[in-house]
């Protein structure tokens, strides 16, 4: 029994070790890479010349990079549901998954960040922020809540690696060169003893209880920059749960799919199984429900008051120029999604993995539903302004640097990939070893 | 109206030669200080002149100037607390505009605003169906309270103890909150580098006289108090020969649009003042007086829209 | 072809008689309106005011730099006010030295003349002034419960202060930017002594901190005794307490004076939450010792 379990252990330990790109890893770097890199010219241009290069205006004072803001801040909260939740739930079929769920978490709220930089007329004059911050402003709020999110997401992809950086140090020949540095540094302290063992324990538990609100803060506070605005659209005390019922969604999408990818790629059929596709489809389904419940909230009450200032604004996204986007990201990102994967064979991988894109891609086109119309209704009517000013379609520049960010956020989870197990090797194993007990 | 400001300089001079202790009998500060003028610094160099009864008196010839020279550039702090004891509002009669534009292209120029855009806008207004159009001139609201100070994360635009709501461009961090919370589409943004002559680019920023914009930052109305400093009125006002803006000082409950002037509160009380957007809590310092009893008809403002079209 | 030729030398001969004729319009003179005013504020300094302006089109636009000389009575060397030059408002002021004392006691009227040398195409000009000494009093009476001001006009006469009759002034409470005329009229006429009397019916007018405002009359470029005025300061008005809008805590003001219940919010969490963080950084320095400790 023994032996039987170290020769699971070996094999677990193989499989799950991070490999070298095959030759679609180094097209996939390379394409990702180039994306960045149009990316950071169309920034450059934009730094050299100004917001002139995007195609926003007076009116439409915020466009893709919001959208694209909100959308990372949205994937990320996938850690808290996936890592936390699940783990205070006592779910433990979602352990290989707990890693995958914090990579997205962090290097989306990193480009979250980031994109948010972008969006300003004075990137140098960031420390601004931290001489004469006002903490009366909910940009303040989002600053220090992205940053505290930021930390324990990283704190909770670090934590559980740990045991991991044992096994990868312990194999130091079959490692990338200079990396068994890294390794070290950041695990070599790790001897896997019992107090070792128990104060991490612990300090995993209390991260798990604190991502939680801070998730919610996070979320809640980005719907505020929008509900703490008169304007329609965004005047709603229904937008934090809103936004954060959205969130989990497009966040379990975006687990589904490279859930999907890492599994085909590696060949980790074993331990990413088709009972985790079906879980998931699970999950997918409730949290579908309940964002369809916040956005009947969010369009049918206005909608049944009408209101002179909303209504604008409803008749333009129900039948006006923005009605072909809104009902595809509600059809195609919400309800079928939701409707197939009720269904046992709509949870196997393939269906699984496709609807996880029209999840997410839905939800990527519900951010700029969110952000761009309102703008377009003013209080006020557009008038005594440019005529460029009264329409928005982002310009090549917006276009790049929201595809490169897009492609960074896939960048930093591939280097992880390559870099560190992507499926919790020793909780796999322990987990494998108590399995057949049973 | 040139005759105006003549007299406004003269009560400042009298203030000013009262003021350092040579006038006798009368009264020994006036009301009117504008600003910082009480801060005039002796020169040191004295001039001997005659008094209407021919008598010599000797005066600082500091005092002599039309106008005094204001201790400009103010520093960044005296430029936001504001002017102490004053608070400015401004009554837009809108039976008296016919949509001319001159006070947006003063406006305009006077700040060397972006070709395109606008600080000031005049919307024709129609509030429903089969009520009569109206023209309606917008400025900054200057409100009470302001959502466009309460989401700035960095202090860039803040509220003065006289009311005025303004801009620090060396502040601004550039993300546009202010817009979008300011539900009166007043605020305007630099998106590329402002096209200015030299010699205006080339000036210190001073958060009252807006000039110069800079690329990246927020621009808005600010109710010239580089002018009213000086004791004179806002372009706008000045610039409108149909008197449609007045502008005053609350505490003192005057306003006036340069040719007349008129107790605030007569003036709202008997003409049914009102504000925009009341119902948002906002608490605008610019009052409006509904377009009853016309100077014109509406559609003599269509002209000037297809000047602007067909320009 | 020929034909083509001709036109076009037409043309030439035409756009050459156009650039003269520009040019020749470009060197005519240009004509400099030059005013002179008498102004003297509470009957104390009198002063001249030289304005040179000029028109183009429907506009008048100030002329800056423009050099004169201001004479007294007569346009002589010895009767030289100043020498003076216009400000970019294009004017200029010019007050009566000490040293014209005698001349200014001689007469109780004096002519002032201003001339304004050519300048590039800018003509030569000459303007002048007769004013007559004058002097306005203001005093105030309540009877039976009606406050009144009355307005006194005087002019010099045989070197004596003669009440000045059929005078027009205005009488005003100064404010900030424009001052708010006293009872129905625009302007008043004095009688034969002199005197304007008006019903004083303002209420409750805010004052300044004591309650203070100030009654002004003044002639407006009156043509023998140009823009006089006087002053008095009456403790009539409502003693204005300007509200503080800076002092308190609100969302709108600067970060440092945020709510107070904003700020325990905020703090209160972030201290809860980076609290744990930093017990949580604590955990990983004592997992390091132990792993350094405990082979």
């Amino acid at each position: 029994m023994e032996n039987q379990n170290t020769l699971n252990s070996k094999k677990t330990t193989q499989d799950l070790l991070p490999k070298k790109f095959g030759k679609r890893g180094v097209i996939w770097t390379a394409m990702l890479i180039l994306l960045c890199l149009i990316g950071a010219f169309a920034y450059y241009r934009q730094l050299r010349y100004g917001l002139v290069v995007t195609h926003m205006g007076d009116y439409v004072s915020w466009g893709i990079y919001i959208s694209n803001f909100v959308f990372f801040v949205a994937i990320s909260l996938v850690g808290s549901l996936v890592t936390a939740i699940f783990r205070l739930g006592n779910i433990h079929w979602s352990t290989p998954l707990t890693r995958i769920a914090e990579i997205i978490a962090v290097s989306a709220i990193l480009f979250a960040s980031f994109i948010i930089i972008v969006d300003m007329g004075r990137p140098e004059r960031l420390v601004n922020l931290f001489i004469h911050g006002r903490i009366q402003s909910p940009i303040m709020w989002d600053v220090i809540v992205i940053s505290t999110y930021l930390v324990i997401s990283l704190l909770l992809l670090y934590l559980p690696l740990l045991p991991d950086l044992k096994i990868l140090n312990e194999q130091k020949e079959k490692n990338m060169g200079w990396w068994n540095k890294v390794y070290l540094f950041l695990g070599g302290f790790w001897k896997g003893n019992a107090r070792q063992e128990r104060i991490n324990q612990k300090a995993v538990l209390i991260l798990s209880i604190l991502i939680i609100p801070v998730a919610f803060c996070i979320h809640t506070v980005t719907s505020w920059l929008f509900a703490t605005t008169y304007r329609p659209g965004w005047d709603s005390t229904n937008f934090g749960a809103y936004f954060v019922s959205g969130a989990f969604l497009v966040g379990a999408g975006a687990v589904v799919i490279a859930m999907y990818i890492f599994r085909k790629i590696y060949h980790l059929e074993q331990y990413i199984t088709e009972v985790h596709f079906d879980q998931m489809g699970r999950v997918l389904v409730l949290l579908a429900l309940l964002y369809l419940y916040f956005n009947m909230n969010e369009y049918l009450v206005p909608a049944f008051k009408m209101k002179k200032a909303e209504e604008a604004h409803l008749v333009t996204l129900f039948t006006g120029d923005f009605a072909p986007m809104f009902w595809f990201s509600l059809l195609a990102g919400l309800v079928i999604p939701a409707i197939i994967m009720l269904f046992k064979q709509g949870r196997k991988p393939l269906p699984m993995f496709i609807l996880g894109i029209m999840v997410v891609v839905g939800a990527w086109f519900k951010r700029y539903l969110i952000v761009t119309p309102t703008l377009l209704h003013p209080f006020l009517p557009m008038h005594d302004s440019p005529d460029r000013f009264r329409h928005y379609f982002p310009s090549w520049e917006e276009w790049a640097i929201a595809i490169g960010s897009l492609a960074g956020v896939l960048l930093i989870i591939t280097f992880f990939v390559r870099i560190f197990p992507i499926i919790p090797i020793q909780e796999t194993i322990v987990e494998q070893n108590a399995t057949p007990e049973k | 109206m040139q005759k105006k400001d003549t007299s406004r300089r003269d009560f400042l001079l009298s203030g000013l030669l009262t003021g350092a202790g040579l006038a006798a009998g009368c009264s020994g500060k006036t009301a009117f200080t504008p600003g910082n003028a009480e801060q005039v610094i002796p020169s040191g160099e004295k001039v001997k002149l005659l008094s209407i009864d021919g008598e010599v008196v000797e005066v600082d010839k500091a005092f002599l100037k039309p106008v005094p020279d204001i201790p400009y550039p103010l520093s960044n702090g005296e430029e936001r607390v504001g002017m102490p004891g004053k608070k400015f509002v401004m009554v837009i009669d809108l039976s008296r505009c016919k949509n001319l534009k001159k006070c947006q292209s003063a406006c305009n120029h006077m700040h060397h605003v972006h070709p395109g855009q606008n600080w000031l806008k005049i919307y024709a207004m129609q509030d429903a169906e089969h009520t009569a159009p109206y023209w309606q001139p917008t400025t900054c609201m200057h409100c009470d309270e302001p959502p466009c100070v309460k989401v700035c994360p960095v202090d860039a635009t803040f509220k003065r103890q006289d009311g005025i709501v303004l801009i620090d461009s060396d502040r601004c961090v550039g993300c546009r909150f202010c817009m979008a919370a300011c539900p009166y589409s007043t605020r305007v943004f630099n998106w590329e580098k402002p096209a200015l002559p030299e010699e205006i680019a080339g000036r210190d920023y001073s958060c009252e006289t807006s000039v110069p914009q800079k690329k990246g930052t927020v621009g808005k109305c600010d109710f010239c108090p580089d002018m009213v400093r000086k004791g004179e009125l806002p372009h706008c006002v000045t610039a409108c020969p149909n008197g449609v803006f007045f502008f005053g000082d609350i505490n003192e409950d005057v306003v006036t649009n340069g040719a007349e002037t008129f107790r605030f509160s007569d003036l709202v009380r008997d003409k049914a003042g009102y504000r925009l957007m009341e119902d948002l809590g906002t608490k605008p310092s610019v009052y409006y007086l509904p377009p009853v009893n016309r100077n014109f008809k509406f559609e003599e403002g269509l002209k000037t829209e297809e000047q602007k079209t067909n320009a | 072809m020929q034909l083509l030729k001709n036109k076009a030398g037409l043309l030439a001969i035409y756009s050459l008689a156009f650039a003269l004729s520009a040019k020749a319009q470009d060197a005519a003179v240009r004509t400099v309106l030059v005013d002179i005013s008498y102004h003297m504020p509470v009957n104390r300094i009198p002063y001249l005011k030289v304005t040179a302006k000029e028109k183009t089109g429907r506009n008048f636009i100030p002329l800056k730099d423009i050099k004169g000389k201001v004479y007294i009575d007569e346009e002589a060397e010895s009767s030289l006010l100043e020498e003076i030059q216009t400000d970019s408002k294009g004017e200029s002021r010019v007050f009566i030295p000490a040293a014209f004392k005698a001349v200014w006691d001689a007469s109780d009227s004096h002519r002032f003349i201003v001339v304004t040398g050519a300048r590039d195409e800018l003509e030569a000009t000459q303007s002048e002034l007769e004013v007559t000494k004058a002097k306005i009093e203001i005093d105030t009476a309540y009877k039976d419960g009606v406050r009144n001001i009355i307005v006194k006009v005087f002019r010099r006469q045989s070197g004596e202060w003669e009440p000045a009759g059929d005078a027009e002034v205005k009488i005003a409470i100064q404010s900030l930017l424009g001052n708010l005329p006293v009872g129905d009229e625009d302007t008043y006429t004095t009688d034969e002594e002199g005197i304007v009397s008006v019903e004083y019916t303002e209420k409750d007018l805010p004052g300044d901190d004591h309650g203070n405002y100030v009654i002004v009359a003044r002639t407006d470029d009156h043509e023998q005794f140009g823009n006089i005025f006087a002053e008095k300061k009456v403790n009539w008005g409502v003693v204005l307490e300007p509200q503080d809008l800076l002092s308190g805590r609100s969302l709108w003001a600067t970060g440092s004076r945020a709510p107070v219940w904003l700020l325990g919010l905020a703090f209160s969490i972030i201290g809860a939450v980076w609290g744990t963080l930093i017990y949580l950084f604590i955990q990983i320095i004592r997992m390091r010792k132990a792993g350094r400790t405990a082979v």
